[in-house]
């Protein structure tokens, strides 16, 4: 409560402040003042008639002065919200009833219009307090998009023509770094404006990104720097005289093609002019020019991507992308650059304009593997969430000698989950089971590269050293390192930065050989072929390999007994762990939303969300501590499901024992159960989590969950229902090419979804 | 700024969990409506590499007094300093020195970048690494805002680092998730930045300062015009990068406002602040980071002292820190550091002196203060995190029992050892932030059952 007065309080002075250092047009007048104070009243005939009617019918029977569920209690409920009572009590029922949380399913439910009816009382006594729910800002991110209801989405029987909100989408960082240098010399000292939030999951979300004054300081310290190079070369910047106008538009119009990447309009170019012609006038050229070429550089469109909509509208209501917005569109869905050469002169000359020009170029970009398209393995990366692995720090002794100094054990099982994903993703077959069954992993180090190029070169002395290397052998060593060519080396292979130029040349091989001599000091060839840095000894534990036990040379993968997918690789398992211990909890979690489209509400902010310390215990059994009751509503949806994976250790080793803190063992208990699926042969028991992901693969609805996930990432954006038909599109595709990643990813970029743009009303947007 | 877009604006920053509005705006607006803030307290952070040898800083009388078992805490104004540190003997009442804590979450070796105080473990050799929370220097900058609202001043930037001037980016300090604060590494240019707008250097930077404002108002007025072409469900997003500059052109005016104030307390600028030589580049830094108080520009400062490579020739030494912390040189390491220490010594009696001399409340300025001389790399050359030695100067507005103390915490694993998480917990509780423990917990000694992880009751008042 003190809280809540607190933020009103400083809600008025603010408004008071910037009213004394603002000039006064920005204001309201008097007549809103007026409304707004009649406004405040509070509704509170419309909560005798049907709120305080509706909490004692479908409400009072748990929340009621005798029987107090979970401290929650509407006797006596305050209708008046602009006093600020009760405020919090009114923002939760707001959300349980919108995410059909409350009343329970096994309680007596409303019907639609009337938990309409009290919503819409809610947010409009919200909105006269001067405050709002955040939930509609929640729906809006990532975690939210299962409550979009799945069986509605996959049925068939929403016949509306998709689209997304008009929109703008802040610039994201790897696009910043690589457009950066056509700022010019100052941009050696830029910083990155653009941060996403460090956690896990889908991180580049449109509706929540948002330039503020974080961002802008960084671009204003990126903006000087640049601008102080830039007037060095300037002409105008070093004159003295007035230029004219056509000499400063034609600077201008130079400056502003390189950073906001198109011709400045005429109004834009006569605004930028005035800015310099006043400024040089108190300060000189040299200091105008300065605060124009930073001006341009802060332009609203190298901060937010504008996709509004510009093309032809349709009879429904929509209008398609134009083709530059098309063509950017689908460049930052693939890339992290701007659109190239193809694409901006297909727009140019009119051949992007629909669906199948889309398809066109998203088919064309995703076949020219010359093309890098580091957002399609950066999705699996933030889905299944294994490459945060390397910021779960593991106690170096408790582990039996995870590295972190020089490289970091973690990071490296990271790229190996990358490698992992990328050689399914070539295949393109069956993507989505492959990921999740497949039992085939490559484990790899820096040396694994070596080793196997110094093995190459054993095999094929005689030619080597004749300086011969025919294009069928160099093909070989290609096959050997996974490889469709030498500009693939360093996207798949954490390398030296001494061995990142490699190309298969005979040199470039030679070089290798002499380093491996030089390195090891040695001629035995044991030792040459298979020894490893002992920096990398341990490193296979977590594959249950001993130190010897492999050499990691190429040709790989590894095939792994009580392994099955991403879910069982150690970078996601370590990813999904505790410093010190497994994590059934957000593992189970995880299976629930990203595989089950599952939702689990917050945790209540009433629980003490602390294991209980037990040395004579496991994990597991410390934890039946959640199967109580009042926990078990929301805790049975996620710990039969983490259990399962008991069967590893937080570094990601499989174990039938578990180490107890103080000295000690006890048999693992990994059995489980999956619900959810609604589908018979898969919901059941399960023993481990083997079993477990073998019956989620199986799964129709598990398929659809992460072609949803694939739809959020790429559209920046969560699904609506208006989204059936590209969700169904997809799926469909997906399907009848083999379960290609490629056909789904082709069918979601040219769907109506991502190429069509309408406008609504923020408040119609999510209000009941 | 009309009442609406405030509104959506504090709706949105709820789910984009950014903070819309500075926490300096947010202060301006306090004061605006009478509702000044008490006596700000400052802080001044000054960080050197190479190590803090725990042996060098306590006094004699101190030495060989057991307290592997229990915190060993006394008055320290009736005991001798070690001779290294006798510039300090005049603000002994406000001194203190505290030893024992241990930081084995952080990184050991040359630096532990971030670790020192953002207390985890972080970087390599030559990289400071991911950044995972704003340092605890620059969470009490959050809690204490100014114009400035943090400001680094550096003399050298990485730990190993050759380069030279400039905004640097030494890895020690960050404002939040992936934002490292910068520091200035040239004097002459954090004085026009800090004090630019009432006096300058050169013209240009005075100039400058007035024609920034045209840039914000040209950028202000932009914003507005786009903003009408925008569909009405996205104005959310102009509005915040519109307000953002709105921000500036207040923090312009603020500047403007306080012009005489600055003015008066703008060092003199003499060549002291284009010197190449390091040991005067250091003492510009600190008349900077005094006057930067005094003036009221900022609350906090954190100076990056020198670092392993660098060498202090104008105090006669031949080696860099890095040779010095393997014993190199024509001297034993102990003698290299008394000097260097007898240097930094008269740096911070320096800083105190002047604070002390500015009357404020009933006493002076360095009772609100708060001096922390602390180490990137703990107890020594290669740090090992066994102990992190700090040698704090000021009252810091008599929120902690530590002037005039001198405390030794048990060793480490012991019973009742703690650690620089309890250490920097301490002060954001004492300051206004009460979080149950800050950064990392050592999870050895969770194991063990001997972490604490909270608050060193013993300095709560």
């Amino acid at each position: 409560m003190i809280k809540k007065i607190h933020t009103s309080v400083l809600f008025v002075v603010t408004v008071l402040t910037i009213s004394s250092l603002f000039s006064p047009n920005l204001f309201s007048d008097e007549t809103d003042k007026k409304s707004r104070l009649l406004s405040k009243l509070a509704d509170k005939k419309r909560f005798d008639e049907t709120i305080l009617p509706f909490l004692n019918e479908f409400c009072a029977g748990c929340h009621s002065e005798t029987k107090q569920e979970a401290d929650v209690v509407f006797s006596g409920i305050s209708f008046d919200l602009a006093s600020g009572e009760d405020m919090e009590l009114w923002k939760n029922v707001l959300k349980q009833l919108h995410l059909e949380e409350m009343p329970p399913a096994e309680s007596k439910q409303p019907e639609q219009y009337q938990k309409d009816a009290v919503m819409l009382w809610i947010n409009s006594e919200l909105k006269k307090s001067g405050n709002a729910s955040d939930l509609y800002t929640k729906l809006e991110s990532p975690g939210f998009g299962n409550y979009v209801n799945h069986e509605k989405l996959f049925s068939g029987e929403i016949r509306a023509e998709p689209f997304s909100l008009a929109r703008l989408w802040r610039t994201s960082p790897r696009v910043f770094d690589n457009v950066k240098s056509s700022y010019g010399k100052g941009s050696k000292h830029f910083r990155q404006p653009f941060l996403l939030e460090d956690k896990i999951g889908i991180k580049d979300y449109a509706n929540l990104l948002f330039a503020d004054s974080a961002v802008v300081s960084v671009l204003m310290s990126n903006a000087a720097s640049a601008a102080d190079e830039l007037i060095k070369d300037s002409a105008i910047a070093s004159s003295s005289g007035s230029p004219s106008d056509a000499k400063l538009d034609s600077a201008i119009s130079q400056h502003f093609r390189k950073v906001v990447y198109r011709e400045p309009r005429k109004d834009e170019l006569n605004n930028y002019s005035i800015l310099f012609r006043k400024t040089a006038e108190e300060g000189g050229n040299a200091e105008a020019m300065r605060l124009v070429l930073m001006a341009v550089m802060l332009h609203h469109e190298s901060v937010y991507r504008v996709e509004i909509g510009l093309g032809d509208s349709d009879s429904f209501g929509r209008r398609i992308l134009s083709g530059t917005e098309m063509a950017f569109a689908i460049a930052y869905a693939l890339t992290d650059r701007r659109p190239d050469a193809t694409l901006l002169q297909a727009a140019a000359t009119g051949k992007l304009n629909n669906s199948k020009d889309a398809r066109y170029q998203v088919t064309r970009m995703l076949q020219d593997d010359r093309i890098e398209k580091p957002r399609i393995l950066r999705f699996f990366q933030e889905f299944f969430g294994y490459a945060e692995a390397h910021k779960v720090f593991k106690d170096e002794d408790r582990s039996g000698g995870f590295a972190y100094y020089g490289e970091n054990y973690p990071a490296m099982y990271e790229k190996d989950a990358d490698f992992f994903v990328m050689n399914i993703l070539e295949k393109d077959k069956d993507v989505f089971r492959q990921l999740l069954t497949s039992d085939e992993y490559y484990i790899l180090n820096r040396a694994t590269f070596r080793n196997t190029v110094y093995d190459f070169y054993k095999k094929n002395k005689r030619q080597l050293d004749k300086g011969q290397l025919p294009e069928s052998k160099e093909k070989e060593l290609l096959q050997r390192l996974n490889l469709k060519g030498w500009h693939e080396l360093n996207k798949k292979y954490n390398l030296h930065n001494f061995n990142k130029g490699f190309n298969g040349s005979v040199a470039a091989i030679k070089k290798i050989v002499d380093e491996q001599y030089s390195w090891m000091n040695t001629k035995d060839e044991n030792v040459l072929l298979h020894r490893m840095q002992a920096l990398y000894k341990k490193y296979p534990m977590v594959y249950d390999l001993k130190d010897e036990e492999q050499d990691f040379l190429l040709p790989q993968p590894y095939k792994r007994p009580h392994r099955a997918g991403m879910l069982t690789h150690p970078a996601w398992l370590i990813a999904h762990s505790l410093n010190d211990s497994t994590d059934p909890i957000r593992r189970g979690k995880w299976v629930r939303e990203h595989l089950l489209g599952g939702v689990i509400p917050d945790i209540p902010i009433t629980v003490d969300a602390s294991i209980p310390e037990n040395h004579n215990k496991t994990l597991r059994e410390r934890l039946f501590k959640t199967e109580q009751q009042e926990c078990w509503r929301c805790h049975k949806k996620m710990n039969p499901l983490g259990y399962a994976f008991e069967m590893y250790d937080d570094f990601g080793r499989y174990r039938t024992a578990e180490k107890l803190t103080k000295g000690g063992t006890k048999p693992v208990n990994a059995n489980g159960e999956l619900t959810g699926t609604g589908e018979k042969n898969v919901d059941g028991d399960v023993k481990n989590a083997l079993e477990l992901i073998h019956k989620l693969a199986q799964s129709d609805k598990v398929r659809q969950n992460m072609i949803r996930h694939v739809f959020r990432y790429f559209m920046g954006r969560n699904e609506m229902l208006t989204d059936s038909k590209t969700l169904i599109a997809a799926d469909q595709a997906y399907l009848e090419n083999g379960g290609s990643f490629n056909a789904l990813l082709i069918s979601i970029l040219s769907s109506d979804s991502f190429l069509y743009r309408k406008t609504l009303e923020p408040t119609t947007r999510h209000a009941p | 700024m009309n009442f609406t877009r405030r509104d959506t604006l504090k709706s949105l920053s709820l789910g984009a969990g950014s903070f819309l509005l500075t926490p300096f705006l947010r202060q301006v607006e306090l004061q605006a409506a009478g509702n000044a803030l008490a006596i700000p307290n400052r802080f001044v952070f000054v960080v050197k590499s190479s190590g803090i040898v725990p042996d060098g800083i306590t006094p004699e009388a101190f030495k060989g007094k057991d307290s592997s078992s229990s915190l060993f805490n006394r008055d320290l104004t009736n005991v001798l300093l070690p001779s290294s540190m006798q510039a300090l003997e005049p603000f002994k009442d406000q001194l203190s020195i505290v030893q024992g804590l241990s930081g084995k979450m952080c990184r050991g070796g040359h630096s532990s970048w971030f670790g020192m105080m953002g207390v985890y473990m972080t970087g390599g050799e030559f990289d400071a690494g991911a950044v995972i929370r704003a340092t605890a220097d620059a969470e009490l900058a959050k809690l204490n805002p100014a114009p400035f609202n943090h400001v680094g001043l550096a003399i050298k930037g990485k730990a190993l680092s050759k380069a030279y001037g400039g905004t640097m980016y030494p890895g020690i300090t960050a404002v939040g998730p992936g934002q490292e604060l910068p520091f200035q590494g040239s004097p002459d240019i954090a004085y026009e930045q800090l004090f630019g707008s009432a006096v300058s250097a050169s013209k240009r930077g005075e100039k400058r300062f007035r024609l920034q404002k045209n840039l914000f108002d040209f950028m202000v007025d932009d914003i507005k015009k786009i903003k009408k072409a925008i569909p009405s469900s996205e104005q959310g997003k102009m509005d915040a990068y519109l307000n953002s500059f709105e921000e500036l052109q207040v923090r312009h005016s603020k500047l403007s406002s306080m012009k005489d104030q600055i003015a008066a307390n703008a060092p003199g600028y003499t060549d002291k602040f284009t010197s190449t030589v390091e040991e005067v580049r250091q003492e510009a830094q600190f008349d900077l980071a005094s006057a930067s108080l005094i003036a009221g520009l900022t609350n906090v400062v954190t100076i990056r002292l020198d670092n392993v490579d660098m060498t202090y020739k104008r105090l006669g030494i031949d080696k860099h820190n890095h040779g010095i912390g393997h014993n190199e040189g024509s001297k034993t390491q102990d003698e290299y550091r008394n000097i260097i220490r007898t240097h930094h010594s008269e740096l911070l009696a320096k800083m105190a002196k002047k604070l002390r001399a500015v009357p404020e409340g009933d006493g002076n300025m360095l009772d609100n203060t708060m001096i922390v001389f602390l180490s990137d790399s703990s107890d020594r050359h290669h740090g090992s995190g066994m102990e992190w030695p700090y040698v704090i100067i000021g009252g810091g507005g008599g929120k902690l029992k530590l002037p005039g103390r001198y405390l030794r915490y048990p060793k480490y694993g012991e019973k009742g050892c703690r650690t620089i998480g309890d250490w920097w917990t301490t002060l954001l509780n004492a300051y206004g932030n009460p979080i149950k423990y800050y950064g990392n917990e050592d999870l050895v000694l969770k194991q063990n059952g001997s972490s604490h992880a909270g608050p060193l009751e013993e300095l709560m008042v």
